[in-house]
């Protein structure tokens, strides 16, 4: 994936994802996790999911933003 | 509102007697159906048993439904089988939908080897009543009715109990005490041990209805259905127009309302509509589930031993509560017997005893508590997952496995594995090793692979002859296994 495709899949999703934010946080929320999902059968090789679950969220160094 | 109608079965009453034996090898504290798997077994291997039961009657009302192979196979060397076979509705998977779409068909193992269903649907009064007629029957075996045991103390040599009855109160001792008086165990309390574990917050309701009905036996579980947004509902067929519905009650929803039959009943008519059940139906019993997983950390205290749900709590979801009592009641009665026909010997066999159904609690806590986090998600994001498997699986099978009820199965021990099933002719009939391990019942079986037999219970087989036994079980040279009367294959 080239700079530029990323840019245009992050683009993508988060458009995908202002649409289903105007149907509630929920539906956002489910986007989400429906795409983690699908992601998960992609890639398809445990050790490499686990280790995207901990970067993405068990790291320790994440920390929630403070502002909105 | 719709008048309660009655189960298609009615309790026969027994009364307290008086008692003369005030010393047995064995005293069963309860007589569900682990106590009465138990009294059976023993009495089976000529041991003198006394169950001692609080209630005047086997039990009533919804609780265990589903009796696995593994149980059944139990049953079939204690020679009940055949009973519970013609009672029980045999059914071998189950479908889950999300809204109104199929997203899982699922089938438990069953191939042309087995004698015996994956699974059958027969409510725990049939289950109890068929063990009692059995135990009846047995002239070792002592039924105590209304008798309530409370623990007194216990010495190298025995346990003593008080017992409170209409008639009065006695002291009994016992060599040993098998508890099986429940999940609020008076036993466990009384001496002082305790279930450690997790306890759910999700409620269920549990509600049984009278509905002739022709639809197949299988589970169904519908999540998000139409008629109950954001619930989950359970489905199954029982015997004699029995049918059992388990739904999720919603965290906002009073549990104190929620129960009442003016709650109840418009979600069980609403359910009956969308699944076309146009027949007219009666309820019968209305109660409410908190999933609990629990157990104690060793079931072997001295001369007391703990089975079923006095010595673990498993969530309902996977139907593993009285199955694995079953199987605890089982592997219990063949140590216990061993160790009362060995009085020198040490308490070892009670040791592994624990050591082994331990193992296996732990691995159904593991097992019951995914089916339980699926069946009633503990958090927003389990519930959120959950969504996204569900509304993913109708079109990416891979995801299904994640719906999968997870049903019982006979657990690994550490030191021993359950044995496989197999069909084939010996002696110019077609036979089973379930029929072979029932007919040496306590006795264990021994198989000579293309070798002489070692023992005089052996049996032979040759690769001409049973080439499919030879592939079922992995054999290619000369061997011989050995399958305990557990139906265990013990290995280093």
């Amino acid at each position: 994936m080239t700079e530029s495709e990323l840019d245009q899949c992050y683009t993508e999703l988060c458009q995908a994802l202002s649409r289903q934010d105007t149907q509630g946080r929920q539906n956002t929320e489910l986007g989400l996790a429906r795409f983690a999902l699908l992601a998960m059968l992609e890639i398809n090789e445990p050790a490499k999911v686990r280790s995207l679950i901990h970067r993405a969220i068990l790291d320790p160094s994440f920390t929630l933003p403070s502002g909105p | 509102m719709k008048a309660f109608g009655a189960y298609p079965f009615t309790p026969t009453k027994y009364q307290a007697k008086p008692v003369s034996a005030k010393h047995v090898p064995v005293l069963i504290v309860g007589g569900g159906p682990v106590g009465l798997t138990s009294a059976l077994a023993l009495a089976k291997q000529g041991i003198k048993v006394v169950v001692c039961e609080a209630d005047d009657s086997v039990c009533a009302g919804s609780r265990a439904i589903c009796i696995s192979r593994r149980s059944l196979e139990i049953f079939q060397r204690l020679g009940v089988v055949d009973k519970f076979l013609q009672f029980g509705l045999p059914w071998t998977g189950g479908r889950s939908y999300y809204q109104e779409h199929e997203v899982l068909h699922f089938h438990m193992p069953h191939d042309q080897h087995e004698q015996l269903p994956p699974m059958i649907n027969v409510a725990q009064y049939h289950i109890e009543d068929i063990l009692l007629q059995a135990c009846l029957q047995e002239p070792l075996c002592e039924i105590r009715w209304q008798s309530k045991v409370s623990y007194g103390a216990q010495t190298e040599q025995q346990v003593a109990v008080q017992v409170e009855t209409p008639l009065g109160e006695y002291q009994q001792t016992a060599d040993f005490l098998i508890a099986c008086d429940g999940g609020r165990s008076s036993i466990r309390e009384s001496m002082g041990l305790k279930l450690l574990g997790t306890s759910y917050e999700g409620r269920y309701i549990i509600v049984d209805i009278l509905l002739q009905s022709d639809r197949a036996t299988e589970r169904l579980a519908y999540f998000d259905p139409r008629c109950n947004r954001g619930s989950t509902v359970l489905v199954h067929k029982q015997p004699h127009g029995v049918w059992r519905i388990d739904y999720q009650l919603q965290a906002d929803e009073d549990p104190v309302e929620a129960v009442k039959a003016e709650a109840v009943l418009p979600r069980v008519q609403s359910l009956l509509e969308m699944m076309g059940e146009k027949a007219d139906w009666q309820p019968i019993w209305i109660s409410m589930y908190k999933a609990n997983a629990l157990s104690m950390e060793r079931y072997h205290h001295g001369r007391v031993v703990f089975a079923g749900d006095a010595a673990h709590l498993l969530p309902i979801f996977g139907v593993r509560g009285a199955n694995s009592g079953i199987d605890d009641a089982d592997n219990l009665a063949l140590k216990l017997a061993h160790t009362l026909a060995h009085p020198k010997q040490d308490l070892e066999p009670l040791a592994l005893y624990s050591i082994e159904r331990v193992a296996a609690a732990q691995e159904n806590l593991r097992q019951a508590m995914k089916s339980t986090d699926f069946m009633a998600p503990p958090s927003h994001a389990f519930a959120l997952l959950r969504t996204a498997v569900l509304s993913l699986a109708q079109t990416e099978p891979r995801l299904r496995s994640l719906i999968n009820p997870r049903q019982t199965t006979a657990i690994h021990y550490p030191k021993a594995t359950p044995y496989r099933e197999t069909c084939f002719y010996y002696q110019g009939q077609k036979t089973y090793l379930g029929k072979l391990l029932a007919e040496r019942y306590p006795r264990d079986l021994g198989i000579c692979f293309d070798l002489p037999a070692q023992h005089v219970d052996d049996i032979v087989l040759n690769h001409e002859q049973h080439a499919e036994v030879f592939s079922r079980y992995h054999i290619s040279t000369p061997t011989r296994i050995l399958i305990r009367a557990d139906g265990y294959i013990p290995h280093d």
